[in-house]
């Protein structure tokens, strides 16, 4: 899942990203309105924790720009600005949630997860694939012999992959899911990572999970 | 206890009708007056006039007087049905004649004799109530009389007729008057609630879009339809507040915006960092980088609190001043120096203008931290290769100290907002060097030294701040 951070405090643009990034997401990151709305109209990102004070072009008129371009990404307003006009506004401009500084690390998370799950319609956080039961707040994929031992990439693709279900990803469309925009990424890590994954899932009694679709790429069964 | 509500509209409406119901009465009474004493005067002249007549029928002959009268003369006299009545007496009380309707009774007569016609009412033989008069007269002699052979004999004569067609016309007459005033009255109250609705409407007016105003709604103004001499000043002056209040709403919601960036973001910084960093504590790099981040926040954190701190102390006149002798040029020099290192990473240059020593009696550390913030602000604000430029004159009772610079993004509307706590002109308050707290301090202390601050933008986007006191600068306290 990958995610753009729109905050011009450089320190908590640092830890947001390296604790995001930790708990298994791929996160863009901009400093001012002009560079995150860049960001969040060139790719499609999962969601999007945006600031309201920003220097360039504040938080509320990049979001309303966004919205204006018609992209229906996920945003989460995280804000010092505390006043219920300002939740209003902002939520009425096309917010999905907002959350005032300062915030608990781990109900941001619990928040993207759900934002999350609502843009791709799933209202239980374990996503059942086969015998294989992918809890996406603990980030873990259990068997019935117990825990596969999937890194950090390899569950983010097999959520990916699960949260699209029926659905071909090309190689490019995984890429930009699974890694930071700045992160260079070589030719055939993803077909490492599937290969991996695949790998460990036939271990757990998997054999033909993720499928491929010849000269399009990879998907998992609608079932 | 509540107070009573009072009201113009009742006020006015009671005083009005009240007024005019006074007048109205006093009237009616006056009128009433002149008519009652109009007819009973035609009355009494109607009786008086028919004396009159009987007393020109009365001769003074040889033999005695000789009333000459007979009943199909004035048949009024002897009739059955409401008669009048007529008593003639002569010397010693001597009846010489009566109206038949009498018979054998007598009219009453006054107990005291006057010249001239007398009247007044009374209680006629029949019970009616009734009115006569009563003449004293002389008869006429008889044309066979020789004159002045004999002496005339004095005579009374007293006419009385009913009076209840009279009072029955004045009764109606009464009535008639009163429903006249009552019903004017009525119409008068209609009128004057007409016209003091219609006089009170743009109050009304006013009162209704007063009642729509709110913390939510000071953007409003009084607006009414007409503009009213009486109210007009009262409404500008009104909106005038809502003006101000306006202002005042705007920098309070400006200021617990500014408060709560300036506080929430340096503590979501730490909450974060120490989360994270707690969370992965194996990743030492990270982790070391995190506290340096964590200390760069406190720090930030520690200066708003200090700052704030000071200004309250300030405000509250809290904040201890001792007053000693210190050198405004040196005490300039001795600032510059302490904002040298980012003025040289920036590439400014300092010029002081003004005489090599500049002594006066002042609180050093005032002073001190008043010249701090204003280099602090002229280093951070300059643009790079610049020259910021300190003139101190001293002279003509005061002392005027100014620092000045450009200042590239500032304008004239942003003046006014200078020494408003937290004011940044970049809105969204990047960076925790800065916080706005500077130049309100600077005011503060300033005030507390008893100098005045005036700032100003000079042409070429030149901000000069100013310090002017006494020439013999010594602290309020």
């Amino acid at each position: 899942m990958k995610l753009l951070i729109v905050e011009d405090s450089e320190r908590l643009r640092n830890s947001l990203s390296v604790g995001l990034r930790r708990s298994g997401f791929a996160v863009d990151l901009a400093a001012d309105g002009e560079a995150g709305l860049r960001f969040a109209v060139g790719a499609d990102y999962d969601a999007l924790i945006l600031d309201l004070l920003l220097p360039r072009m504040d938080g509320l008129t990049l979001l309303r720009k966004l919205r204006g371009q018609g992209k229906n990404t996920n945003v989460l307003i995280l804000s010092a600005k505390d006043q219920v006009q300002d939740r209003i506004d902002g939520l009425q401009l096309g917010a999905d949630d907002y959350l005032i500084k300062p915030f608990s690390f781990d109900e941001l998370r619990a928040r993207l997860d759900a934002l999350i799950r609502r843009r791709y319609q799933h209202r239980n956080p374990i996503i059942q694939l086969g015998c294989i039961e992918l809890d996406t707040t603990l980030r873990q994929a259990c068997s019935p012999d117990g825990e596969l031992p999937l890194t950090r990439h390899e569950f983010a693709l097999l959520e990916y992959l699960a949260r699209n279900r029926g659905r071909v990803l090309t190689m490019r469309n995984l890429e930009d899911h699974l890694y930071d925009s700045e992160t260079l990424v070589s030719s055939n890590a993803i077909e490492v990572h599937i290969s991996s994954l695949r790998r460990k899932l036939r271990s757990a009694g998997e054999d033909d999970l993720i499928k491929t679709r010849r000269g399009f790429g990879y998907y998992i069964d609608a079932g | 206890m509540t107070p009573a509500n009072h009201s113009i509209r009742r006020r006015i409406t009671a005083w009005l009708l009240v007024g005019i119901g006074l007048v109205l009465l006093t009237m009616a009474l006056l009128l009433k007056a002149i008519l009652d004493r109009r007819m009973q005067s035609e009355y009494d002249q109607t009786l008086l006039a028919k004396a009159n007549v009987l007393a020109t029928i009365t001769t003074q002959e040889d033999k005695g007087v000789e009333f000459d009268f007979t009943d199909a003369f004035m048949p009024e006299f002897e009739a059955s049905q409401n008669p009048e009545y007529f008593q003639l007496w002569g010397g010693h009380d001597v009846v010489l004649a009566r109206s038949s309707s009498l018979a054998e009774r007598d009219l009453p007569r006054f107990a005291e004799w006057t010249e001239g016609a007398r009247i007044a009412d009374l209680t006629l033989p029949d019970g009616r109530a009734g009115r006569r008069v009563e003449v004293d007269f002389l008869p006429r002699l008889d044309e066979e009389v020789t004159p002045g052979s004999l002496e005339p004999e004095r005579v009374v004569l007293v006419v009385a007729r009913e009076r209840e067609q009279l009072d029955a016309r004045l009764w109606t007459l009464h009535w008639i008057l009163l429903g006249t005033v009552a019903l004017v009255m009525g119409l008068i109250v209609l009128i004057v609630r007409i016209a003091v609705g219609v006089g009170l409407r743009p109050l009304d007016e006013i009162r209704t879009q007063l009642a729509g105003l709110g913390a939510d709604s000071l953007h409003s103004r009084l607006r009414p339809r007409q503009r009213i001499e009486e109210l007009a000043a009262m409404i500008d002056q009104f909106n005038a507040l809502l003006d101000r209040l306006e202002v005042a709403f705007q920098r309070e919601r400006q200021f617990s915006s500014d408060v709560a960036h300036e506080l929430r973001t340096p503590l979501a910084e730490l909450r974060s960092l120490a989360e994270v960093g707690g969370r992965w504590p194996e990743d030492k790099a990270m982790v070391e980088g995190f506290f340096q981040d964590i200390l760069a926040a406190t720090e930030q954190l520690e200066r708003i609190v200090v700052n704030l701190l000071m200004l309250a102390r300030c405000e509250e006149g809290r904040e201890a001043i001792d007053s000693a002798e210190l050198d405004l040029a040196a005490s300039s020099a001795s600032a510059w120096r302490r904002v040298l290192g980012q003025a040289q990473a920036k590439r400014l240059t300092f010029h002081y203008e003004g005489p090599p020593s500049v002594i006066v009696r002042s609180a050093r550390d005032a002073f001190d931290l008043i010249l701090n913030n204003l280099f602090t602000n002229a280093v951070a604000y300059s643009p790079d290769g610049d020259s910021i430029r300190c003139t101190v004159r001293n002279g003509d009772g005061s002392l005027q100290l100014s620092i000045a610079n450009r200042a590239e993004h500032l304008t004239q509307e942003d003046l006014p907002k200078l020494f408003d706590r937290f004011w940044r002109k970049d809105p969204a308050r990047t960076g925790g060097q800065h916080a706005g707290l500077g130049l309100p301090l600077v005011k503060a202390y300033a005030k507390l030294l008893g100098l005045t601050v005036s700032v100003a933008l000079e042409p070429g986007q030149i901000f000069r701040i100013t310090l002017t006191g006494p020439a013999d600068v010594v602290p309020g306290n």
